[in-house]
């Protein structure tokens, strides 16, 4: 009987389908809990409660259980609620999937119905540059017959060289959405708020990708995993980005809302003066797409926040080997094992979450910029800032080869 | 890169690039133009040249079309301002002209006998410069890697670099020579926005004489 | 050397530096003068960014002169840059362009003696100033480009700013169309000649003009070099303003303002037959231009037939001209044709005739012809242009012929130049132009195409009638009422003044007695370009 060999090429192409499928869904995931704590936040800086209706009881584990088994759960306790309004994003979902689908008249069809597309599928794309935990190795092994040969896996779904470049790259594409689905609706407002849209990111989209230049420079790559490593080997595992470079760090967030059409700069959507922005003429699932493609664009900017700046999956100085000691075997905890990954993808999960949470509740604190300060913002304060920020980090790499920054 | 996705891809832009100069609505041949320049940036991953892909679609995808779109949409051309159809026989010619054109090219081009591409020798390059130690950690210096690229683009092409700058100089200045607003127009026209009564007196003024 | 540090990976020495200087020059001098215009204020004098600009100028001269006159033509600058005589003549006739036209419109449009005046005009003198000297830069570039890359650049560089000159005058509708129309087929030609690029360089593998001329193309791939070499020349052509291609000259030229038709017709026209020979040098040494056809290849043949057309056409399209920038602009194309003999000489030497050697001759003599003509050539058009411009300060237009009545009377001595210029240009023994189309022909006759050389002239002897009708409205008609003339009391006009009289000196000058250090750099310029 001939054994059958996994080699690298196998085993990476299966990994390439789990990392997409898991970035995807991890995305997806991630979308419905973020419409749950907005509302949450929302209600908590308003002096609210916030959604509490719909949610899962104790009782709700009933239909889990046998049916003999039901009765154990006393009548009382089966009416506690476990997490206060946590379906409301289903409920939500499932109104809009039920939903009359309404073309207007004068929508260009085409382009009406490209428009959500559009702007899911340049974020889709990009995650899949994002670096999401550390290296995995396979190591050369023989279980049940099937020989497996050492494989080196990118947490990555994409490991091209310059892969941040492409994630800003094709992250860019998303204006077309917006603006698509605007004109697309052949109606007035969605139309100025699509352009508001278009000139404000295409307007950021500048210091952004300068700050973006800013962290690339520093660090010396375009590769993901080599900006997080090098973080993590700087400054005895503090040599984040943000400390390293503060002022960019600022920049990249102040242009990261501005390119998320969040508030403070959520200007297209600007209620009191368009309507409802550009997805005025959108329902159904249409309009959930738009939603669930805006916020897919948050998750994708703070993960890239995180891995530019707050040092990716590392840990900081714990070295996660130290951690758990020599109690389990090297092959797990060991540079590229199983156990070091899945906690690499925890801690950018957590990092991940902690800049959704705070573009959640920056929305609720701050009020909406005019118009011309939002130009002037991005123009005259945030552009020059940055350049004089790369030119001055250039002029240190260039003098210092070495250099990291007072290190 | 195999020949199947060449072909597909190649098939796509052209089809794009067919619809740009075919489709009537100008946001439609601006799209169809965006998905030609995405499929030349899909050739040039392709070639392994991920930098001037990424650049393909940053400056053409990000940049210049959305300024396309942005103009279109500002112009909000309706159906009858689009002008007439161009004449049968103009658009004939145009059609017999292009596949003149693609058939001088297709016997031009398949006449060639060798079409492999002669890849560099990038692992001997790789250990070259690792030995001379002027590499820092994980960069890559093999042909169409980003510091290749940039290593050529400001040493070797160092002066139209440069005359670049001079270009877009050259260009800005354009720009605000043929968009500034004249001066003394806009001062009339400011001051009657300005002053409701001045317009009312202006307007009143004009029908009076 | 630190290994790390940027001076390390440079592949050639950084002595080459130095013949960047003359195109930095302009580029600089660009910036300068748009900084200027901001600090001189809105409504002032304008007469400090002329002079700037005018030092610029002459400072690229004697760096051009200087730097790259004693080149060899050997490539620098990692093969981007070949400086040689060759380049530093076409950047003096360049020069002469960017100058005088700059000079004669220092006053244009200012009001000397009030608000109110200029009204009917609203040039922006800073960006006029500016967009010359970054045009001036690219032009420079394109002369002495030795890399396609660097050439295209060069070749957008100049065609960018040129675009946006013509339509600097926003108000009036003309020069809006005319900028469009320029802009939308310059593209177009832009297109063509960036294919034509990438062809060649698919077939060859290079994209430098030295090592393309040594290139020895495989037969399989001789077509593809062949069609890219077409795309290129036609591209080229189309900026020449050659007869198929023509179509956009009448109307980019009556559309923009008399000194930005003046330049154009200078600059632009000398900067792309001076990258045209340059590239048809590299194209024809490959075997670009096809195989050979009665001792020559078949390209030379096509450009026999171009030229010949732009001979006809352009100065049968000037006889029944009113207006003198369509006239001007006809006259351009009928110069485009005569400079075309010349190119068609140059390419004879490609073929596999038997008497090889003549034809190199007869190449050198055309090289050495394009550059003395292109000199001429400058010089009369900015005679023509500057007097127009001069004509121009108060605001009236010179639309028609008739606005040209009697200059004689109010001022004999812009209309004595304009006259010799316009001599110049027709050939009359005595004037530049004269001895530029005797090289010219010269070389023809050498080469063997004597038919497109009696074509030629007959031609140039039908341009007499145009030309001479120009002169005879000046010397032999009254004035009119109101019209060219009026501005003489003006009293800060001694820059158009000066252009005006260095055109015309230096046309005689050149035509009576050449001076030998101009002769000897032409010479030498033909030299580099012909092995």
């Amino acid at each position: 009987m001939t054994e059958f060999v996994l080699t690298p090429g196998m085993i990476g192409f299966a990994a390439t389908i789990l990392k997409a499928l898991f970035v995807i869904g991890m995305a997806l995931q991630i979308v419905p809990g973020c419409i749950y704590f907005e509302r949450k936040i929302a209600a908590y800086v308003q002096h609210r409660i916030g959604p509490n209706r719909v949610n899962f009881t104790i009782g709700t584990l009933r239909y889990l259980m046998p049916e003999s088994m039901r009765d154990v759960i006393p009548e009382g306790l089966a009416r506690v609620k476990l997490i206060p309004g946590s379906l409301q994003p289903l409920a939500d979902a499932i109104k809009l999937a039920f939903k009359e689908e309404v073309i207007p008249e004068k929508a260009d069809k085409l382009l009406y119905n490209l428009g959500p597309m559009l702007t899911f599928i340049p974020v889709g794309t990009a995650l899949c540059f994002l670096p999401f935990g550390a290296t995995l190795i396979v190591p050369d092994a023989n279980l049940f017959g099937i020989e497996i040969q050492r494989t080196v896996i990118e947490m990555s779904v994409s490991n091209v060289v310059p892969g941040m470049l492409m994630l800003l790259a094709v992250s860019s594409l998303g204006v077309y959405g917006i603006a698509c689905g605007g004109w697309g609706s052949g109606s007035k407002y969605p139309l100025m708020a699509a352009v508001r849209a278009a000139a404000q990111m295409v307007s950021y989209e500048v210091p952004l990708g300068i700050a973006f230049l800013i962290a690339l420079a520093s660090v010396g790559s375009l590769d993901g995993q080599e900006i997080v490593r090098n973080q993590a080997e700087t400054w005895h595992g503090f040599g984040w980005l943000v400390f390293r470079q503060p002022l960019a760090a600022l920049i990249f967030l102040v242009a990261m809302f501005a390119e998320n059409n969040r508030l403070p700069f959520d200007l297209p959507e600007a209620e009191p003066e368009l309507v409802g922005g550009y997805h005025t003429e959108y329902t159904g699932l249409k309009f959930a797409i738009f939603f669930l493609g805006e916020y897919c664009a948050m998750i994708l900017m703070c993960g890239l926040f995180t891995t530019l700046f707050l040092g990716g999956w590392s840990l900081g100085p714990i070295e996660p080997v130290e951690v758990f000691g020599s109690t389990i075997e090297p092959l797990i905890t060991a540079e590229g094992g199983i156990l070091n990954v899945l906690l690499s993808v925890a801690v950018f999960t957590v990092k991940m979450l902690s800049v959704l949470l705070l573009q959640l509740w920056i929305r609720w604190t701050l009020p909406r910029f005019r118009y011309d300060q939002l130009m002037d913002l991005g123009w005259k304060v945030l552009t020059p800032l940055a350049l004089a920020n790369l030119a001055i980090t250039a002029i240190l790499i260039s003098k210092f080869p070495n250099f990291t920054f007072f290190a | 890169m195999s020949t199947f996705l060449v072909l597909l891809v190649g098939a796509l832009i052209v089809v794009a690039a067919l619809m740009t100069v075919t489709q009537r609505n100008p946001i439609h041949a601006a799209l169809s133009m965006l998905i030609a320049l995405g499929g030349v940036g899909a050739l040039m991953i392709g070639l392994k040249a991920h930098f001037l892909a990424a650049m393909q679609v940053l400056l053409y995808g990000g940049a210049i079309m959305v300024l396309f779109v942005f103009v279109i949409m500002l112009l909000t051309l309706r159906e009858d301002e689009l002008g007439p159809e161009p004449p049968s026989a103009t658009r004939l010619l145009a059609a017999v002209g292009a596949l003149a054109l693609t058939f001088i090219l297709f016997s031009a081009l398949s006449r060639r006998s060798d079409t492999e591409f002669r890849e560099p020798d990038n692992d001997a390059k790789i250990a070259a410069a690792e030995a001379k130690g002027d590499v820092r950690r994980r960069t890559k210096v093999y042909y169409g890697s980003t510091e290749h690229f940039a290593r050529v683009l400001y040493t070797d092409y160092a002066v139209p670099f440069e005359l670049i700058t001079v270009l877009v100089m050259a260009a800005v200045a354009g720009v605000i020579v043929l968009a500034r607003r004249p001066d003394s127009m806009t001062l009339e026209a400011t001051k009657l926005m300005a002053s409701p009564a001045a317009s009312r007196a202006a307007s009143a003024g004009g029908g009076a004489a | 050397m630190d290994p790390l540090s940027p001076l390390s990976s440079l592949s050639y020495d950084v002595g080459d530096f130095l013949y960047v200087i003359p195109i930095a020059i302009p580029a600089l001098f660009g910036m300068i003068v748009l900084i200027l215009d901001i600090y001189l204020g809105r409504g002032s004098n304008k007469t400090p960014l002329a002079l700037t600009s005018g030092l610029g100028c002459l400072l690229t001269a004697v760096a051009a002169w200087a730097l790259w006159a004693p080149a060899t033509g050997a490539p620098v600058m990692a093969g981007t840059l070949a400086p040689s005589a060759f380049g530093a003549v076409a950047a003096l006739a360049i020069l002469i362009g960017t100058t005088l036209i700059g000079f004669s419109v220092a006053h244009h449009s200012q009001s000397a003696d009030g608000v109110g005046v200029d009204l009917g005009r609203s040039i922006a003198h800073g960006e006029l100033y500016g967009l010359l000297l970054f045009a001036t830069s690219g032009m420079l570039a394109m002369t002495i480009a030795n890399d396609m890359v660097t050439f295209f650049v060069a070749i957008e560089t100049l065609s960018i700013a040129v675009y946006a000159l013509t339509g600097v005058e926003r108000r009036r509708a003309r020069s809006a169309e005319g900028a469009m129309k320029y802009f939308v087929l310059g593209a177009f030609s832009a297109a063509f000649l960036l294919y034509g690029m990438s062809l060649l360089y698919g077939a060859t593998g290079t994209m430098r003009l030295d090592v393309l001329a040594e290139t020895a193309i495989k037969p399989s791939d001789l077509p593809m070099a062949t069609v890219g070499g077409t795309l290129i020349l036609i591209g080229l052509l189309f900026k020449v303003g050659a007869v198929p291609f023509h179509a956009w000259v009448p109307d980019a030229y009556e559309g923009a303002p008399s000194a930005v038709t003046g330049f154009m017709s200078i600059g632009v026209k000398v900067a792309a037959f001076a990258g045209m020979f340059r590239i048809v040098e590299g194209l024809g040494a490959c075997g670009a231009l096809g195989a050979d056809l009665a001792g020559s290849p078949v390209g030379s043949w096509v450009l026999w037939f171009v030229a010949a057309l732009t001979v006809i056409g352009g100065n049968a399209g000037a006889l029944t001209q009113r207006n003198p920038r369509r006239l001007m602009a006809y006259s351009g194309i009928a110069h485009t044709g005569y400079l075309l003999v010349a190119l068609v000489a140059f390419t004879r030497q490609f073929g596999h005739s038997s008497d090889a050697l003549n034809m190199t001759y007869a190449a050198h003599d055309a090289a050495a012809g394009l550059l003395f003509y292109l000199l001429a050539y400058a010089l009369a058009n900015a005679g023509v242009f500057a007097v127009i411009n001069h004509l121009e300060r108060r605001g009236e237009d010179v639309d028609s012929l008739d606005d040209l009545a009697g200059l004689a009377h109010t001022q004999p001595r812009s209309a004595l130049v304009m006259a010799v210029c316009l001599l110049s240009l027709a050939g009359i023994p005595g004037t530049a132009g004269f001895l530029g189309k005797l090289w010219v022909f010269r070389a023809g006759v050498a080469s063997g195409d004597v038919g497109l050389v009696v074509l030629a002239l007959m031609a140039s002897a039908i341009s007499l009638y145009y030309y001479l009708r120009i002169v005879v409205i000046m010397y032999m008609r009254e004035p009119q009422a109101g019209t060219a003339g009026a501005s003489s009391e003006d009293p800060q006009r001694w820059c158009s003044r000066l252009a005006i009289l260095v055109a015309g000196v230096l046309t005689i000058w050149l035509g009576v007695y050449p001076p030998n250090a101009i002769l000897k750099l032409v010479v030498d310029g033909a030299q580099a370009l012909v092995h």
